[in-house]
Parts: C-alpha cells; structure tokens; sequence
C-alpha cells in the first residue's frame, strides 16, 4: 500500500518537475526569448539536466549536486512568484493525464524489476557509484570506465532524492523523460486539446515497452534525440532558426554525447545535416560545426582530465577499421546485417509507421524535395549500422555483436524518423482544408 | 449538426478513456498494482531472475534478506553471468568479505575443498547453490 502511495507521489512530483510552475518571464534576453510557456519549460527542464551534467564533471558528488539542483529550483519559483506565476490554459488538465501516464508506466517498472545484462554489468554499477556519493574520478573503479555514464548520473540522482532505497525511483525519471520528449515533439502538430491527448497516449502504446527500460540507455538517446528531431524539423524545414531554437538543440544534444558513447557518432551525423542543408551563410555553419566539434572535444578532455580512459570502444582499433571492413565485407555478413536490420524496423511498430509515411512521401515529388534531410538521415544512419558491424572484432564475432545490439541501436536512432509521420499528417492537413 | 458535433467532442473522450484502458490492460495495471501492494521489493526483485539456475540473481538476494548480509561476498558462478556485487549496494568487484562465499551451480563434490578451508555451509539449495561462511 506504502509502496503504490510512494509511486504515485513520485509519478507526480516528477511531473511537476516537468511541468514547473515558472513563468517564461524569468528569463528574458534579447538574444534569447521564449514566447511559449512550454518552450520555457523545456529549456528550463534541459538547463536542470545540464547543471547535473556539469556539477558532475567539476568532480562534485551527488549530495552537493541535489543540493545546489533544489536550490536552482527555489530560485526560478521564487523568482517566477515575483513575476506572477504563469499556469497557462489546461495546465492542471496536461498535468493530470501526464502524471496518470507516468504512474501507469511506473507500476510496470517497479512490478518487473529485472535488470538486463548491460544494465547489471556497466550502468547500475555506475549509478551505484554516483549513489554512494563518490564522482566522476572514482569512475576508474568501475569497469568500462571509457563509456559515458550521465544516464547513470540521472538514474542516482532521482534515487537518492527521494530518499528511497528502491533503483527502479531513478528508472522512473527515465520513463518520465520518455514521456516528455513525446509530449514536446506532439506540439508541431498543433492539435486541440483532446486530439493532443489522443495522439499522446497512440505514441506510448507504439513505442513504450519494458524492454526499453531493463536499465540501458537506449530510452534516454532516444528521448533526446526526439526533442532535437523537433528543432531539426523546425530549422530546417520551417526555416525557424531563431538563436532560441539551436540553444535548445544543443542543449538536448550536450546530454546525448555524455549518455552513450554512440552519441558523439549521433551528433556527427547531425553536423553534417546542419552543413548539408541549413539555409545559413558558410560562416554561421561553420560557427555551429565548431560548436559541434567543442562538444566531442570537452567530452574526451574530461575523461582525460581525470585519468580515464577516453576511447569510444574498446571492441574497436581505430587503427584497423580498413582490415576489420576489407575482411567482413562479404555477401554472408552484408545479409546477415539487412536481415536483422529488416527484422528491427518491424519490432518497432513507430519505426514501420515511419518507414510508411516515408515511402508515400517518396512518390510525392513536391513533398519529397522538402524531406531530403530526413531521407539523407535515414540513409546515413542505415550507413553507419552497417559501418558498426562490419567493424566487429575477432573476439565477440560480427553474428553475436547483430543479435545483441543491433534492435537497440536502430532504436536509438529512430527519433528522427517520425518527422516523416508529421511531415505526411501536416500535408494531408492541408490538403483537407 | 451540432447533437454531432457534440457527438464527436464526446466520442474524443471515449477514445482518450478507451486509450487509457488499452493501455492498462497492455500493462496489466491492475494485476501489477495487486502484486505491488502484497509483496515488497525483494520478494519482487527476487521473482524477477532465475533463482538457482544460470544467474543464481534470485538465490543471491535471498540470501541478502535471509541472512542479512551487508558485505559483499565472494561470489563463484560456473556459469557466465555479470559481476551481482550491485546486489550488495557495491560498484566494484573489489573488497569482498573472505569469509563469506555463495556458490552457483556447484555440486557438493566440489564443497570438499572449502570445508578443508573450514567454512560451513548455512544454506544449500538442491545440492546446486550454496552459502557458506567460515568457522573461527
């Protein structure tokens, strides 16, 4: 009874965490200014996780970091009380049914409670080490140690701050991220109220699965990956690139680069689609790949910094990539790989729905010459699968890397693919009116 | 018109609670609640694994509850499987208590060598898994 009344304050205050009573007027620059209530809270939401980020990387532990995150928080409220509180239309109404999510996904969580092998091995032993108050130079201790470890970070975090010894209250904040990332991208269809909900509570029961949250990381790069698919969509396909919507971008994409190490390819790939196809002069694209390349470069100096190894891969010699691909590039691997490949992008229901949508723009000429980002994304990330594992070394063998890891990394990489379903709606949108 | 248009505004909240129940049932909320509400968190976790067969996870926190173990032992595994010091609140495979050890599929042919060693056995589960300590 103690235990459904803990999760359901969890679920939320989580929520509230969320959805933050501020108000956007707070923080109001030239440069920088939030028109929208949820703009401002997903920027504010994002501004928390990167303070997390970054107290943890000055090398403090977890007790100081939820000190000085609470003490941020009272800040903004107080400051918001000054400037009058803004709860917008329907706030109560979103918070209700986003926490009612939140606690139906939560009871699954803390019913099954089993952690997969990855999650048992390298991320609850890090979340483990946050835990017991240690920081980011005792991350040698751990094994693994070149892997990036802010998921385990988060996971820790909202552990010790409930002041409960049960891990899955960290695992919650993972579903709550989850839900918020499809929350803010439901926002460029620009439904009503109920339609909003309707299409909120479509997307969980596509995409959510207990599979995602055995303690990996894949449900947190795909979160935020899904709020950078929305400002990928809104600069280059809207054109809207005011300062505020790549502020938030990069903010987003900061936290990908220090959740996994296939984040620092992610947000690679990225680059390329802002060099490729921003409609920006060559000077501010090379300001942003600069900005990019700033990123990937703090992440390896801190590892470096504190005496950890800051490879990618352990799996990979970068030095025999060529040797590795010459000798598994053979029609037996090259099937082996599609064949999973193929068998992933139906295990994913939202990832099929995507590839529909992205197969009926494909004949529309006029539609398909505003998508080139996305079909050059899709191809490049299917590029990039294939680079992965045909780079399979020696001692796990390209067969096992497949059957183990390939379903999630396509995971990973599908936020950006449901820009094809809002692509196709908003078209048929038009077309109807 | 407008008994349909108040047909549709009210067919959006039977689809949102529609939405609502698919997504319970998915779940099984309900169950999952009734469950939550009559165990707690070891008997759940402990459900959650195998319990002496390749890991031994249900075994290993059984007998953290059982025993109320608070240091880690050493712990030996015939079979491959992740390092379970998380089982014991510990990141590292490091600072084990030597004088308690819990073995997973292991038979007793093999106890011979540690009670040589002169630990006794508190627990053994179908001559598989074991838990023992030493004798001072």
């Amino acid at each position: 009874m103690i235990e459904i009344l803990n999760i359901f304050a969890i679920s939320i205050i989580y929520s509230l965490i969320i959805f933050a009573p501020t108000s956007e007027k707070v923080f109001s620059f030239k440069f920088l200014r939030f028109d929208k209530i949820s703009e401002f809270r997903l920027f504010f939401f994002l501004i928390v996780l990167n303070i997390i980020w970054f107290l943890s990387v000055l090398d403090l532990n977890l007790k100081f970091i939820i000190s000085s995150v609470l003490f941020f928080y009272f800040i903004i409220f107080f400051l918001s009380l000054k400037k009058k509180l803004f709860f917008e239309k329907n706030y109560f109404f979103y918070l209700f049914f986003f926490s009612l999510v939140i606690f139906i996904l939560a009871i699954d969580i803390s019913h099954n409670l089993f952690l997969y092998w990855d999650a048992q091995k390298l991320w609850l032993p890090k979340a483990l080490l946050f835990y017991n108050n240690e920081t980011i130079s005792n991350l040698g201790e751990t094994e693994y140690q070149h892997y990036s470890y802010l998921g385990s970070l988060f996971w820790a975090f909202f552990w010790k701050f409930f002041l409960v010894e049960n891990e899955y209250v960290g695992r919650i904040f993972y579903i709550t991220i989850f839900c918020f990332s499809i929350f803010n991208f439901l926002e460029l269809f620009n439904f009503s109220k109920k339609k909003f909900l309707i299409a909120f509570l479509f997307f969980i029961l596509l995409i959510y699965d207990y599979w995602h949250l055995r303690g990996y990381q894949e449900i947190l790069i795909f979160s935020f990956l899904l709020i950078c698919s929305k400002y990928l969509f809104l600069i280059l396909r809207e054109n809207k690139s005011q300062i505020k919507n790549f502020v938030l971008f990069f903010l987003s994409l900061n936290l990908i680069i220090w959740i996994k190490n296939e984040g620092i390819i992610f947000s690679l790939i990225l680059n390329f689609l802002f060099i490729l196809f921003l409609n920006r002069k060559a000077k501010f694209k090379f300001l942003l790949s600069l900005l990019f390349i700033s990123l990937i470069f703090i992440r390896f100096f801190i590892f470096k910094f504190y005496h950890l190894d800051y490879s990618i891969s352990n799996d990979f010699n970068f030095y025999t990539i060529p040797q590795s691909i010459i000798e598994n590039f053979n029609i037996k691997n090259i099937i082996y790989i599609s064949k999973y490949l193929i068998i992933s992008f139906f295990k994913f229901p939202h990832i099929f729905l995507s590839l529909f949508c992205a197969l009926i723009i494909f004949f529309d000429k006029k539609l398909l010459r505003k998508c080139y980002f996305l079909y050059f994304y899709l191809l490049a990330s299917i590029i990039l699968i294939f680079f992965i594992y045909l780079n399979s070394n020696q001692i796990y063998g390209l067969d096992f890397m497949v059957r183990t890891s390939l379903f999630r990394i396509v995971f990973e990489l599908s936020p950006p693919y449901l820009l094809f379903i809002l692509i196709l709606f908003k078209n048929i949108q038009l077309k109807i009116k | 018109m407008k008994k349909i248009i108040n047909l549709i505004k009210n067919f959006e909240y039977l689809l949102i609670l529609i939405l609502i129940l698919i997504l319970s049932k998915n779940l099984e909320l309900f169950k999952k609640t009734y469950v939550i509400w009559n165990t707690n968190v070891f008997e759940r976790q402990q459900a959650a694994y195998d319990f002496c067969e390749d890991s031994g996870t249900g075994y290993i926190i059984y007998l953290k509850k059982r025993f109320n173990i608070n240091s880690l032992p050493i712990i030996r595994n015939n079979y491959r499987t992740p390092d379970k010091s998380w089982i014991f609140g510990s990141y590292k495979n490091t600072g084990y208590d030597k004088n308690k050890i819990i073995l997973i599929n292991y038979n007793q042919s093999k106890l011979d060598k540690f009670e040589e060693m002169k630990f006794k056995v508190l627990d053994n589960y179908k001559d598989k898994c074991f838990y023992l300590i030493k004798n001072d």
